[in-house]
């Protein structure tokens, strides 16, 4: 604290009361906020995981040490992070080149295929991919009728989860590198190009190191993507590659200590990967500043490929991708038609496609309401982030290297390093009673308790993609802005802020579909007559529910969700396109 | 003389009580104070069914729906801020160690407590029973003749012909799996064994997972059996379950009938000890566990009543498959084990 205090004298000796009674706060909220609802639950639970009776255990370790399967699984989780890396950031360029640079024949439909990550994930995105190459998918059928012999189950282990994953973790690199394609400058283009330089150079000398820093930030987010991977591990990894967040999620659902703290070990071992990583990539962030030099940027012209081999292959692959990403969508919404039997057989039959599952769900005269909580919270929870997060990277922006910008980023990075359930259980503990610093308030049964929750969970992703684009501005526009006399707010918020607002939207966006459909926070937090879409839904398939259809209505709500994901993402993203365009 | 008359008279007077108990029952009117009532037993339009049911009756429900875990979780973890008066479903592991946490209120019985089948209810009173699911290892009789199919659990392993053919599962969270593996392992108590469980038990335990085919996330047990391409042919499944999936795959569920008698799922009903209402709590109860509600109930939704006085209500089938002996288990041990044995499971034998 000592550290912040010194040269916070000399800003505010700077400030007018306006700016100094602002200022305060901000930063009265920020710290409030930061150490009531993130560091003092989550140490609370912390103790309560590690310190039985007031000693510190460290049992967790040597039942994990000793653990073959929790060794394996983790050492799985770190093979498929770096990997996965690397695939995802070769297709996701691969997509940003097909759809943004180069001159690819129905770009515009391809586009909207390769945007079907956006709208579902999880474990529906997985059936989906399961229906076309699982025992019984469509894609091994067909094989299986060319080579009677061959092994079913051929779609399993390692390269199965590498497949599906690789092809469905793209949304971050069509949204923000997309946006960074953008900003390439096509005059210098031109000019390499009437210089002799080739196709190829072209892309790697110039593209390219625009591209590097939003490359960077989704990298990262891969990377821990692949660390925490869920669901394709459990159904497609099979016996030989299961990772280990789905043991950390169970052992946080145990109501023993002792599971609880192989949890958080577990956990913080994945976490103490990602922030070790954050931290040397952010240190090359700092290093080096890869902003495109021209300061009069032209839009790009799509750019033909002159070797017709290659033209012809680049085709070939943007539409073998196309069918990749495509077609899971189309079958669940086939599927959401027909039965759950047939679902679970993953056997398409036209016979029994009815209207009856989207009746029986849209009569029901509770089913609505989850639908409004979910998108009210889910709304709330991105817009509060989102201004929270802006104004703690224009902090961090102007304070560069200071040690309260750093402990700033870091206590907002903070919940990547404990699972969401981990992080509801740490609310949970720390608000069943009575705390000084939450105002004396028990906040158990209140609608304000999932909403922190929201907020919390979704901070680091907000803050590492917010501060890229905070990083992308073009520090001339804010000097020009300050030269002609504007005050640093109206600077903010006339300069700044309308550059910022199509990546702060589109994180907002996906911000609003990730929580729409949360469970882990959800479930342990929300409010009793308030239950969310991911409660509704989990609840469809509990065990001894009598439900036959359970897994019908998954779909049918899986379907609606994309529905109001894709409604959201149009109203974001067209928007945001249109900003460029008048840019 | 004397004996028959003092039987005659206790007969008069059981008979009395009963019609009491059926009267009151069904009578038993709530007041409109809110309650607010956690279950996992709500899902498929029971929770809506019972907030209806119940108005018609004057009780005001909160209902809140979620797996037997997170209801678990959430009473823990809520603590004396908890919003909830009475809680229903979930099952006799749950059960015991929410009263071993001093969540749940000792009540006095409700009038219908004793007509439910005997060592339903919890003995000390702080639960009673509404429902039972019998936990079955379950196989489609199309495919496995009843002489070739396994007739306990512990063939899974013991027999070679079965290896591969059934599933192991791969979260343990699930109650049906909590009940499967505490019918096995407290045949192995040992208080000198690994957390009371004797050598022995964990041999078989490790060999039940070794030899199964592991649950693929998503897909259940039935989808399974009749995938041509899967070798599952049986596992485990609750007795409501049975017939519900038998009419989804056109199966035809056959079950092992151990010697030893089948673990079941008692599904009750309690009263949360930090409640406000609990005169409201109280009647809810004593209205809702009623032969009356009970058999609506399980006309709905198929499931067999705890309540005797209910059980025509219930389709023949479930009828056949809960009058399998109930295994004889000590819940309250496996309550305060099963998290550690689950535990060690997790880190050393699942595959």
């Amino acid at each position: 604290m000592q550290a912040i205090k010194v040269p916070l004298k000399t800003r505010l000796a700077r400030m007018t009361p306006g700016q100094m009674i602002m200022f305060g706060i901000l930063a009265a909220i920020f710290i409030w906020f930061i150490m009531a609802c993130m560091i003092l639950p989550i140490l609370n639970l912390l103790k309560t995981v590690f310190f039985e009776g007031g000693k510190l255990s460290v049992d967790a370790f040597q039942k994990l040490l000793k653990s073959s399967r929790a060794m394996k699984a983790l050492r799985n989780s770190f093979i498929l992070a770096p990997t996965l890396s690397i695939t995802v950031g070769f297709v996701g360029i691969s997509l940003v080149l097909i759809t943004e640079y180069f001159d690819i024949k129905g770009s515009k439909i391809l586009r909207l295929g390769y945007l079907t990550t956006l709208i579902y994930g999880g474990v529906t995105l997985v059936s989906g991919y399961k229906f076309i190459y699982s025992n019984t998918g469509v894609l091994t059928n067909l094989m299986a009728s060319i080579f009677p012999n061959m092994n079913r189950n051929w779609f399993t282990g390692y390269w199965a989860v590498l497949f599906v994953m690789t092809f469905s973790c793209t949304s971050n690199h069509m949204i923000f590198l997309r946006n960074a394609m953008r900003s390439v400058d096509f005059q210098t283009v031109e000019a390499a190009r009437n210089m002799g330089a080739s196709q190829w150079y072209i892309l790697r000398r110039v593209v390219l190191p625009v591209l590097l820093p939003s490359l960077f930030a989704v990298t990262i987010l891969t990377f821990i993507t692949g660390l925490c991977a869920m669901s394709a591990p459990l159904l497609v990894g099979g016996k030989d590659f299961q990772t280990i967040n789905p043991m950390i999620k169970q052992f946080a659902d145990m109501t023993t200590t002792s599971a609880k703290s192989l949890s958080a070990t577990l956990s913080l071992v994945l976490g103490l990967a990602t922030m070790i990583l954050l931290a040397i990539l952010t240190a090359i962030e700092r290093r080096g500043h890869y902003m495109s030099v021209s300061k009069v940027k032209t839009k790009i012209v799509k750019q033909k490929i002159t070797n017709p081999v290659v033209n012809v292959l680049v085709h070939i692959y943007a539409y073998v991708l196309f069918v990749i990403y495509v077609i899971p969508v189309v079958l669940i919404v086939l599927f959401s038609f027909s039965d759950s039997a047939h679902i679970q057989m993953r056997q398409l039959d036209f016979s029994t496609f009815s209207l009856q599952n989207y009746v029986q769900l849209l009569s029901q005269n509770t089913a609505y309401r989850p639908f409004v909580v979910s998108i009210v919270y889910s709304a709330l929870a991105a817009i509060i982030v989102g201004a929270l997060v802006i104004v703690a990277c224009r902090y961090i922006q102007k304070r560069r290297n200071s040690v309260s910008a750093t402990a700033l980023e870091y206590s907002l990075m903070l919940p990547w390093l404990l699972p969401s359930t981990m992080i509801a259980l740490s609310l949970m503990l720390a608000f069943n009673q009575p705390r000084w610093y939450m105002f004396n308030q028990p906040l158990i049964a209140t609608l304000q308790l999932l909403l922190i929750g929201y907020i919390i969970v979704k901070l680091p992703f907000t803050m590492r993609m917010t501060k890229a684009a905070f990083f992308g501005l073009d520090d001339a526009l804010e000097d020009a802005s300050r030269n002609l006399g504007a005050s640093g707010l109206y600077t903010f918020r006339r300069v700044i802020f309308p550059v910022l607002l199509p990546t702060v939207l589109a994180i907002a966006a996906l911000n609003f579909n990730g929580l729409l459909t949360d469970y882990d926070i959800s479930a342990f937090l929300h409010h009793p007559a308030n239950p969310t879409l991911g409660v509704k839904i989990k609840s469809l398939t509990e065990e001894m529910g009598n439900s036959s259809d359970g897994v019908a209505l998954t779909f049918v709500y899986a379907v609606l969700m994309m529905i109001i994901s894709a409604v959201v993402l149009y109203l974001v993203y067209g928007r945001g396109s249109r900003d460029d365009l008048k840019g | 003389m004397k004996k028959f008359v003092s039987f005659v008279l206790a007969l008069v007077m059981l008979l009395s009580v009963c019609a009491f108990a059926m009267a009151e029952g069904a009578n038993t009117k709530g007041t409109g104070v809110e309650l607010t009532v956690y279950t996992n037993s709500g899902s498929s339009g029971r929770a809506d069914w019972l907030r209806e049911r119940a108005a018609q009756d004057g009780f005001k429900l909160t209902i809140v729906e979620e797996g037997a875990g997170a209801v678990q979780q959430r009473l823990i973890n809520e603590g004396a801020a908890t919003p909830c008066d009475v809680v229903f479903g979930l099952n006799a592991i749950i059960w015991n160690d929410l009263i071993s946490r001093d969540i749940i209120a000792k009540i006095d019985a409700p009038s219908w407590a004793s007509e439910v089948s005997e060592g339903l209810n919890d003995p000390n009173g702080y639960y009673y029973a509404i429902v039972k699911q019998a936990i079955l290892l379950a196989y489609d009789t199309n495919q496995v003749a009843p002489e070739d199919a396994p007739k306990d659990w512990p063939d899974l392993w013991e027999n070679e012909k079965f290896w591969t053919k059934y599933e192991s599962q791969i979260k343990l969270t699930g109650g049906t799996t909590r009940n499967v593996l505490a019918g096995i392992l407290t045949r192995y108590i040992d208080p000198n064994g690994e957390l009371g469980i004797s050598d022995e038990g964990w041999a078989a335990i490790k060999a039940f997972f070794a030899h199964g085919t592991p649950v693929e996330d998503g897909v259940d047990l039935y989808a399974q059996i009749v995938n041509e391409s899967s070798p599952v042919l049986m596992g485990q499944m609750w007795s409501s379950g049975a017939d519900q999936y038998d009419e989804k795959y056109g199966t035809k569920t056959g079950y092992a009938v151990p010697e030893c008698g089948i673990p079941y799922a008692v599904e009750g009903v309690a009263v949360i000890k930090t409640t406000k209402n609990m005169d409201e709590a109280l009647r809810f109860v004593e209205w809702f566990g009623s032969a009356q509600i009970q058999g609506e109930w399980s006309e709905q939704f198929k499931t067999m009543p705890a309540n005797e006085k209910a059980a025509d209500k219930a389709p023949a089938s479930q009828i056949e498959m809960c009058s399998i002996p109930a295994q004889n288990i000590d819940w309250a041990l496996v309550a305060a084990n099963i998290d550690a044995w689950c535990e060690k499971i997790m880190l050393e034998y699942m595959q």
